[in-house]
């Protein structure tokens, strides 16, 4: 687990999946160290991921830039990146840059 | 009409969100809306930040009016080199995302989430004013 004042992120790993969950605010400063964490799991072989983002209270470009990057670095390793039960704030923000669809797991 | 001053460093970010929430704050702004304003007041921020100075340094004031109480009036100052983020091509919503650029998503954002974004460059400075009803 890593803590910062507001911010803290969780990963779990079962049936080939590893699940984070991420609480509080995911904006430019908190960004790099979600940034590093997803990076970690991919350059260890778990490239199928999943982004637990109910507890998200705040979300802004520089996290969705993380989320689109890890996406990428996922699929071209031939795994995946989903996001389930997005906050309503998560929700929002993901909406007006047309990604619920691409990205929210249904 | 409040006023901070701060270098331009995203080590201020809390500084400057806390300034323009405690404004907010004191005019019921529904926590919804203040959200959505905390994300746009980022975005200009810390674009200010990546583009204005560097590599020297310089600062960014920024500006709270509540209008008639229920409209936020945000105003950013740098003098910087002139730089008009409203130029920057939107992202494209229709690629598919593995095509996706990544810049100019800030932006985009904030223009979304307030009513108006107006920059100009006036008096040597880089003036940008954003205002959301709520």
């Amino acid at each position: 687990m890593m803590k910062d004042e507001n911010f803290v992120i969780t990963r779990e790993k079962a049936d080939g999946v590893t699940k984070f969950a991420i609480e509080g605010r995911v904006n430019s400063k908190n960004s790099f160290t979600l940034q590093r964490k997803l990076e970690d799991s991919l350059s260890s072989g778990e490239t199928k991921i999943i982004l637990n983002m109910t507890q998200v209270k705040y979300l802004s470009s520089e996290g969705i830039r993380v989320i689109i990057n890890i996406y990428k670095q996922a699929e071209k390793a031939g795994g995946k990146l989903r996001i389930e039960q997005p906050s309503e704030v998560v929700k929002n923000v993901l909406g007006l840059v047309a990604l619920n669809d691409m990205l929210v797991r249904k | 009409m409040k006023k901070l001053v701060v270098e331009a460093s995203a080590d201020n970010l809390d500084d400057v969100l806390d300034f323009v929430n405690e404004e907010l704050e004191r005019h019921n702004c529904p926590s919804n809306l203040q959200n959505q304003i905390n994300v746009a007041v980022e975005e200009i921020f810390v674009n200010i930040v990546n583009y204005a100075y560097k590599p020297a340094g310089g600062s960014v004031a920024v500006f709270v009016y509540i209008y008639a109480g229920e409209e936020a009036v945000i105003r950013f100052e740098d003098t910087g080199r002139p730089y008009n983020p409203l130029e920057h091509p939107p992202p494209d919503l229709g690629k598919p995302l593995m095509e996706r650029e990544i810049g100019g998503l800030g932006i985009f954002l904030a223009r979304q989430l307030m009513e108006t974004v107006v920059y100009k460059y006036t008096d040597d400075k880089n003036v940008l004013v954003m205002t959301k009803k709520f």
